[in-house]
This record gives C-alpha cells, structure tokens and sequence, in this order.
C-alpha cells in the first residue's frame, strides 16, 4: 500500500484529497450518497448511465469509481473496461444488485479492485472506499488522458 | 409457487386412490382369464356330455326299435305255425279220430318234438273233454270248459288264443283252441309260456332293462325281468301300442313297445337310462372333477400371475409418478431460480435506498438539538430496526440466488466422511449447548468423490441445521456413511418428532418453513435440493422406523 509511510494522516484527510463518482442509476440512492459523502469531505460526483460515466472520466480525474452493475443502455462491465481505458489508475468498487458475486468477480477480472454487493450498509461502504483511498495515491493529481494517448 | 403445490397434491391424491383401483384392475383380470380359459372347457364338456347322451338316446332307441320288431315277428309267427297246425289237425281227422285217446297221444306224439306243446285235448261243443294228453291227465279228465271263456269265444269266433292264466293247472300257460268249420268239436293246446319268457330274457334291454308282455288290460303275460308284480299305471299309458310298433323316451326308460297277437297283446323292452348310462355318468363325475380340479390350477396360476403383474405395474407406476414429482421439483426449482434473479435485482436497489435513506436520516438526527426532540429515542430505534430488517431481506434476496447459481462449480476430489465430520464440527458448539450429540456412522475406504466441496458443505449443514432445531433439547444425530450401486449415501437420523405428511410433501418448496417467523427463511432444504440436482445426485426426506427424520443425501461416484 502506497499509504503505508503516511499514517500519521488521518483517514478523514486522505480522503479529503480523494475524488468519487458514483455511476448508478438510481437517483434516489445517488443523491443521498452524495450528500453523506460530500459531509465526510470526499469531493464527489454522481451520474445515471454508462455512457455520462464515460463522458465525465474523459473530462475530469476521479481516484475512486463506484460503479452499479446493472445501468440503462451501456452496462456496467463495459463501462468499467471503457472507463479503465481512461483512467487505468482509477480504483473501480463494483455496487451489483445480483446478489450474487459472480457480477463483482466479473468485474474484477476486468480490473476492478473489488464489489459490493446491494443492500450494502453505509459503513461498509464507507470502509471500501477508504481501502481504496489507502490504496490510490489521492495526492497526486492526475491528468486526464485522452483515449488515444496510451 | 401455489400452482405447483396443488398440482403436487393432486399426485398425491391419485396414488392414494390407487390401491383400490390397482385392486380392481387384478379382479378384471382374473375374471377375464377364467372367462376365457374356464368357460369354453365347461361349455365343451356340456356339450359334449349332452350330445353323447342325446346319440346314445336315439342309437339306443333305434335298437330297442329294432329288437321290439324282430321279437313280434318270432312270437307272431310262433302263435300263428300253432294255431295253423291246430288247425290243420282240426281239418285232416275227425273229431271221432281224435276222441279215442291213443289216436290222439299218437298224434301228439308225432308233433311235440320241440317240447313247445304241453298237452292237447279234444272238447265237444258242450265244453266236455273227450280226450286229452299231456303231464295233467289226472287232474283233467271229465272236466268240463262249457263255462271257460275261452270255450264260448272259440265256440262264437273259431279259434282262440287266451292270455296267460293258471287255470286248474296252477301253472301259468296259456291255451291255443281252434273249432271245427262247423263248430263240433274244438282241439286245443296248452303252451308252454317258458318259450316266451326265454324269448324276452334274451331280448338284451340291458342292465335295469324289462321286457314282457300284457294283455288288454295291462297284465303281465310273462314274468317281468325285474320281479315286478304288475305294471304301474304311469308305465301302462307308455306302453299302449293300440295297432304299430312305438317308441316313447321318458326321463328314467326307453320304451319300444309292438301289439301282437293280433293286438290281444302287446310286446314290450325297456331300458333303463341311468343304469345303461352309469358308465357314461361315472365317466362325466370324472371329467367334471377333472374340469373342476383344472379350473382351480387356471384360477391359482391366473391370480399369482396377474397379482404379480399387477403388482409390478403398480411398483412401476409408483416409480413414474415419483419420478414425475421429482421432475416437476426440479422444474419448479429452476423456474424458482430464473424467478429469484430478476427478483433479487429488483428487491436489492429499493432495499438500498432505504437503508441509505434511513442512515441518513439518523445522521441528521444526529446534528439536531437533542433536548428539541422528544421522541429522539423512538426514531433512532425505529431507524435501527429498519436498517435491520433491510439486512434480513438482503440475507434473503442473496439465498434465493443459490437457486440461480450457474454451473460453475469448483469440483475437486472430496472425501465425504471428512467433509461431514468437518461440517458437524461447525455446528458443535451449538449442538452440546441443546445437549445433542452426534454419532457417526462411516463407511472407511470410501473412495474420494469428485464433486463441489463448499456447495455440499452447504447441504449437510441444512440438514444438520434443521436436526438440530427438530430435537430441541437431548437427542443424537446419526450419520451413516455407504455405498450403494455406482451412489455413495450419506443419511442423516435425527431423534426429533419426525415430519408432518404435510412437510414431507412441501419440505423442498421454497419458502416452506415450520420454524419461528424470522428464524427460518425456508430456503435452505429447496435450496439443497437445487444443489443436489446440479451435482447429479438426489436428496429426499422421510419418516425414520424408530421416529425422527431421516434425511438421504445421494451423490454419484461417477
């Protein structure tokens, strides 16, 4: 782990330097999680399809990536290789409904670094999202490549 | 889910009502087999006996006929050559010849060579005997016949043959008398009525059988055969043959009956049916025994084979229509599975809006002015519990999955007793803590299976689960470990109160629990039997001899 030699940092502080978007497209639950996020300083955005997740990766770094299985139009699998492309440095955190973790397994091999499995508890979540803020190096801002850059 | 339960409880029912129907199937049976191979013997033997009788009857007839014929030739012809040697005696000498006795001694000499002729006399138109001769001389010498019937009936008509009497002989004979054309003198015969009886003897009726012969007024002119002292009045109206020969069939005789004697008399044979046809009647008993004895080997062997037959049609539909609730399981269970998928999406999302929402609203209830809100309390409790349950349903959304699970099992060679051994000891703790103890049963050597380790942990731990809240308190496990055939069984015994007909029945339906609300979620056992069914093997459950449960859990050893 990167964050190994800084633990004198709080968790609260590396996750102030961290980015999120959320690909779900259930608004209900993407507004809400946003809110309580954003009260926890994570900087945070929130989208309903693949296809806005893929336009706002192009547009903007974002270390974390929690991303819903099961969206209208682009799926999630396909829109976490496309978004891999984009940010390879990305940690993708796959949310599936399935119930099942053959979804998140999927995801994985594609290069997600884990799943969740709905109904998830906001702390289990929470503690995801620090596995991976400890995980991505949130210090270092990015830069956004373009598709054609690898 | 209800659908199938009732189409199940319909199988049910069917084979409950089967015993009677598979009861009555064997009865048609049997009665088809003894209409088709008893009857036809029955029928043949009937009418074989009853044309046999009715030939016998008519060949019998025909030769009583026969006999009756021939015997009233010989007896007609014999009163006739008497009568016409009388009568030629009466035109060849005069009576003044005759009257001296040894002209008429010489005379009978001459003629009674056959010993037929017992004596012969010469009588005056006034009935007095002139001369006689003949083994009664003494006796009738000087007799006078002008009162004798026969006498004025020779003297009216010429010639006379009387019916047999006794006479002054006291000796059954009958007498043949013929006049002179101008009625002077009368010569008459005495004859030995021996001849006709040896003439009847020999008429052959047969066992039981007569043969006589009466006069007009139905006296017997010869002895009958059989003793009798005078002909019944039943038998006389049989008998009556006023001027041809006839043949009458009553229930017991034959009679052929022929007048003679210019119809003074009249012939008569009987047979007897039943002492003629005792043989025949022997012979049938014994066919009938031997039909009876035959019937009763058709009917044994037809009952065995068809009980038997009946019994494997019956094992066989058993086996059909258990099979055919299997299938309709196992169909029900994938049709489950394909359901639980979509579902489980559709309930997970809702179920994590909420819990989210009610994190959230206890978040800021956190930040509100505590002493403000009364109720604080209630809502961070009403909160927890909805968080609570939104978990439960998640527990539940996530078990119904294991009926969608797809193919991929991680199979690796597993050795079963260790798996068992190692799944019990999961649950040990709770087992002593309820005082139950688990006895094992297990084959050694049994060959490693090649099969889903985690998946059938998963099943023995259903079971053992489910044993466990069966007994309750004090009670043992038992697990056996065999092989049989190509299939290694692991049964488990528990000592609890056993299964209910009803949960036998819906014990690997989903959702069916007999636990406390909460405490169950009746997917377990549904969801072991989807796991045995995509492993190749079979779980079934039933009712142990001693009580409790028995759960069998089969698994091919490939």
């Amino acid at each position: 782990m990167k964050a190994h030699n800084e633990n004198s940092r709080s968790d609260a502080n590396l996750m102030a330097s961290c980015s999120v978007l959320i690909v779900d497209d259930e608004k209900d639950f993407v507004h809400t999680l946003l809110k309580r996020l954003k009260r926890r300083g994570l900087e945070c955005e929130g989208v309903f399809t693949g296809e806005e997740a893929i336009e706002t990766v192009k547009s903007r770094q974002f270390n974390i990536v929690l991303l819903d299985m099961k969206l209208p139009g682009r799926d999630g699998n396909s829109t976490l290789v496309e978004i891999k492309k984009i940010q390879p440095d990305a940690e993708v955190i796959i949310l599936t409904g399935h119930a099942s973790a053959d979804d998140g397994i999927a995801g994985m091999k594609n290069g997600a670094m884990d799943y969740l499995m709905k109904p998830v508890e906001f702390e289990s979540l929470l503690e995801m999202l620090l596995k991976a803020v400890r995980k991505t190096d949130c210090s270092h801002s990015l830069p956004v490549r373009d598709k054609g850059e690898k | 889910m209800k659908i199938y339960t009732g189409t199940i409880s319909m199988k049910d029912l069917k084979l409950k009502s089967s015993g009677t129907y598979y009861a009555r199937q064997k009865q048609l049976f049997v009665l088809v087999v003894i209409i088709v191979s008893v009857l036809p013997l029955l029928i043949i033997s009937w009418t074989a006996s009853h044309y046999y009788k009715k030939s016998w009857l008519e060949k019998t007839s025909a030769e009583l006929a026969g006999l009756v014929d021939s015997r009233k030739e010989i007896i007609d012809l014999f009163l006739d050559n008497q009568e016409n040697m009388l009568f030629s005696f009466v035109k060849l000498y005069s009576v003044d010849h005759l009257s001296d006795q040894k002209n008429l001694e010489k005379l009978f000499l001459a003629m009674d060579r056959s010993g037929v002729m017992v004596d012969l006399g010469v009588i005056d138109s006034k009935g007095k005997h002139l001369a006689y001769t003949g083994p009664y001389q003494r006796q009738l010498t000087g007799k006078n016949y002008s009162e004798a019937a026969w006498f004025i009936e020779v003297m009216r008509s010429g010639r006379y043959i009387s019916d047999v009497f006794t006479g002054y002989r006291n000796e059954p004979h009958f007498v043949v008398a013929v006049a002179d054309p101008g009625k002077t003198w009368i010569l008459r015969a005495t004859i030995n009525s021996e001849l006709f009886n040896s003439l009847l003897a020999s008429a052959g009726v047969g066992p039981g059988g007569d043969a006589y012969i009466i006069n007009r007024a139905g006296e017997f002119q010869t002895p009958s055969l059989l003793g009798e002292k005078a002909l019944s009045a039943v038998e006389r109206t049989q008998v009556t043959a006023k001027d041809k020969a006839l043949v009458r069939i009553t229930d017991k005789y034959i009679y052929a009956a022929a007048p003679i004697n210019n119809g003074d008399w009249t012939l008569v044979l009987k047979t007897d049916i039943n002492t003629s046809l005792s043989e025949f009647y022997l012979a049938r008993r014994r066919d009938i025994l031997i039909i009876l004895f035959a019937s009763l080997i058709i009917l044994v062997v037809s009952t065995l084979i068809v009980r038997s037959m009946v019994n494997k049609i019956e094992d066989a539909d058993k086996k059909r229509m258990a099979l055919n609730n299997r299938m309709l399981q196992v169909e029900k269970m994938a049709l489950v599975g394909r359901l639980a998928a979509s579902v489980a999406h559709e309930i997970n999302n809702p179920l994590q809006i909420i819990t989210n929402q009610a994190g959230w609203v206890d978040e800021l209830l956190e930040e509100e002015d505590q002493g403000l809100l009364k109720n604080i309390d209630e809502y961070r409790d009403s909160i927890k519990k909805i968080r609570e349950n939104v978990k439960r349903a998640g527990v539940i959304t996530r078990r119904l999955l294991g009926f969608s699970r797809a193919n991929d099992f991680e199979k690796t060679e597993t050795d079963i007793n260790h798996l068992i051994e190692e799944t019990a000891a999961l649950l040990a703790n709770e087992a002593s803590a309820h005082r139950i103890t688990f006895r094992y049963f297990l084959e050694q050597g049994l060959t490693r299976v090649v099969t889903d380790a985690s998946q059938l942990q998963q099943v023995f731990l259903n079971i053992l689960d489910n044993a466990i809240d069966a007994i309750g308190q004090d009670g043992t496990i038992s697990i056996t470990t065999r092989i049989n055939g190509n299939q290694l069984v692991a049964e488990f015994k528990d000592t609890g109160p056993g299964l209910s007909p009803d949960a036998i029945k819906k014990l690997f339906d989903p959702f069916y629990t007999t636990k406390e609300i909460g405490k169950g979620t009746g997917l377990g056992l549904s969801i072991s039997f989807s796991i045995m069914q995509r492993l190749g093997g079979d779980i079934k459950a039933e009712n142990g001899k001693e009580g409790g449960s028995v759960f069998t859990v089969m698994l091919p050893m490939q």
